[in-house]
């Protein structure tokens, strides 16, 4: 499977390389809301991997190597923790030093939130991989975007009350963290299992 | 043993159905998988390697059923070249050799420098600005760098100039010196495949019309040009395939089951398959 990642992180390297420099502007961005971008960023890139690997026909020439459909499928979610993971660590790394080098006291609650973030960052991961897996990139992108906005919808609508909700179960940031980590890691769980059945089913 | 052991193999899909086939490749030998396009050469290659599921049938390749959990293991020691590289389009020929080295557990980085030097092909240029043949040749050498006992040629010689073409069958011909290697190669260009293969099968609109070792079917098979009253007098189990024009009839018969005053003339395997797939049995 390190084939795999490594013959990702060459195509991203290469032909990505703005978003690349994008995810690193938004990491020392000062700020929360900058740097959350850099997450975010971090979490299409396995998309953007498996659309080089729609254009060359990857898959074909990989279903004659000794790769499993798990394999396959596992090295794009290790891929996204691999960018979400490093745009996160160059993140709070560049946050702490702003912070330090401003003096300021919202260093610990800007880094908490954008490990909040990352964590949401893994869910877009284990909700967009098997839309793209499904659909492929063109039409995954379309519904993940549907989802998007059906959420935003959503919140907008409903945030205020959800909000008030949270605040009366009065959960501590730390409390909301841990529930955020148990749900990222059962969604993506769930996830790479269907993901895993899409792709075996797909080369029937 | 049998390097690939194929028995009534079926595969349907909603326009198009692989039907029965069945052949093997002995260790050691050469085979050539004939057919016109969408005959369904491609379609066995991926079900030999169990990149789509049979409907029915069996496959073994070296020894081992394909569906089994082993056979990802011993993918290793198989070497395919498809019609195209499909390798990423901005990786260079040095990128592949890591991505290769975390992929073959037996991949080989000298054998692959050395086949990058014999084919000329630079390291670091990226795989876009390749040609057709320098692709091909990339491709040919990442198949050969891991050892493999059995290679799988998916039209790997197609498009390429007769030069390039030529130098490749001579690399599978040195592959298949050590005589527990093999080679399955499905190609268009059938003159390739009398240069060099031991047997041939040929495919025609999924099913098997022919599985027979070459020089046997050349010794076999013959083409004759004669009169329409000759040709009625022949025997009809003799001829296999005719073209008839207005003034003679031009078929592929038998040799053994012919008159042998009946003058033939030189026969070519690229005759013996256009007239199984072109020309009416009698």
């Amino acid at each position: 499977m390190k084939g795999l990642i490594l013959k990702d992180i060459y195509t991203l390297i290469k032909q990505t390389r703005i978003i690349l420099l994008l995810v690193i502007f938004f990491s020392i961005t000062p700020g929360y809301s900058g740097a959350s971008f850099a997450v975010v960023y971090g979490a299409m890139l396995p998309i953007t991997a498996l659309a080089y690997d729609e254009r060359c026909k990857w898959n074909t020439l990989a279903a004659m190597m000794p790769y499993s459909a798990r394999d396959m499928v596992l090295s794009k979610y290790l891929l996204g923790y691999i960018t979400v993971g490093s745009a996160t660590l160059l993140t709070v790394t560049a946050q702490t030093f702003i912070a330090l080098f401003r003096n300021s006291d919202s260093a610990a609650n800007d880094i908490l939130s954008i490990l909040f973030v990352a964590l949401t960052g893994t869910v877009v991961l284990a909700v967009n991989l098997p839309i793209v897996f499904k659909m492929g990139v063109e039409k995954g992108r379309y519904i993940f975007m549907f989802l998007i906005a059906v959420f935003t919808i959503a919140v907008t609508a409903f945030g205020s009350r959800l909000g008030e909700i949270i605040l009366n179960i009065n959960i501590s940031p730390w409390g909301f963290g841990i529930c955020l980590l148990l749900a990222a890691v059962v969604l993506n769980v769930v996830s790479i299992l269907i993901s895993v059945k899409i792709f075996s089913k797909k080369a029937e | 043993m049998n390097a690939i052991e194929v028995k009534n193999l079926t595969k349907k899909y909603n326009d198009f159905t692989l039907d029965n086939i069945s052949f093997y490749l002995p260790e050691g030998s050469i085979m050539g998988l004939v057919g016109e396009n969408g005959a369904g050469k491609s379609t066995t290659i991926k079900l030999i390697m169990n990149a789509i599921s049979r409907d029915s049938g069996e496959i073994n390749v070296l020894g081992c059923d394909n569906q089994s959990p082993g056979f990802e293991k011993l993918k290793n020691e198989i070497g395919v070249v498809l019609d195209e590289a499909y390798f990423p389009e901005v990786i260079t020929a040095a990128n592949v050799n890591s991505i290769m080295k975390h992929t073959y557990s037996n991949w080989d980085e000298k054998a692959y420098f050395d086949y990058l030097n014999k084919f000329s092909l630079p390291k670091d240029k990226v795989f876009k600005d390749f040609s057709r043949g320098m692709k091909m040749k990339l491709a040919i050498a990442v198949a050969l760098s891991h050892n493999p006992r059995l290679l799988i040629l998916d039209e790997a010689t197609s498009g390429l100039d007769p030069m390039v073409r030529d130098e490749i069958l001579e690399i599978f011909n040195d592959f298949t010196r050590d005589e527990r290697n093999s080679i399955l190669l499905s190609s268009h260009i059938i003159s390739d495949l009398e240069k060099i293969c031991d047997y041939i099968a040929f495919i025609h609109k999924g099913r098997l019309m022919l599985f027979e070792e070459k020089d046997r079917l050349l010794e076999e098979y013959t083409v004759i040009k004669v009169s329409k009253s000759d040709f009625e007098a022949l025997p009809p189990e003799a001829v296999k395939g005719k073209k008839v024009t207005n003034f003679c009839v031009e078929a592929l018969v038998l040799k053994h089951k012919i008159p042998p005053s009946l003058e033939t003339q030189h026969t070519t395997l690229e005759d013996i398959v256009l007239f199984l797939a072109k020309g009416d049995g009698r």
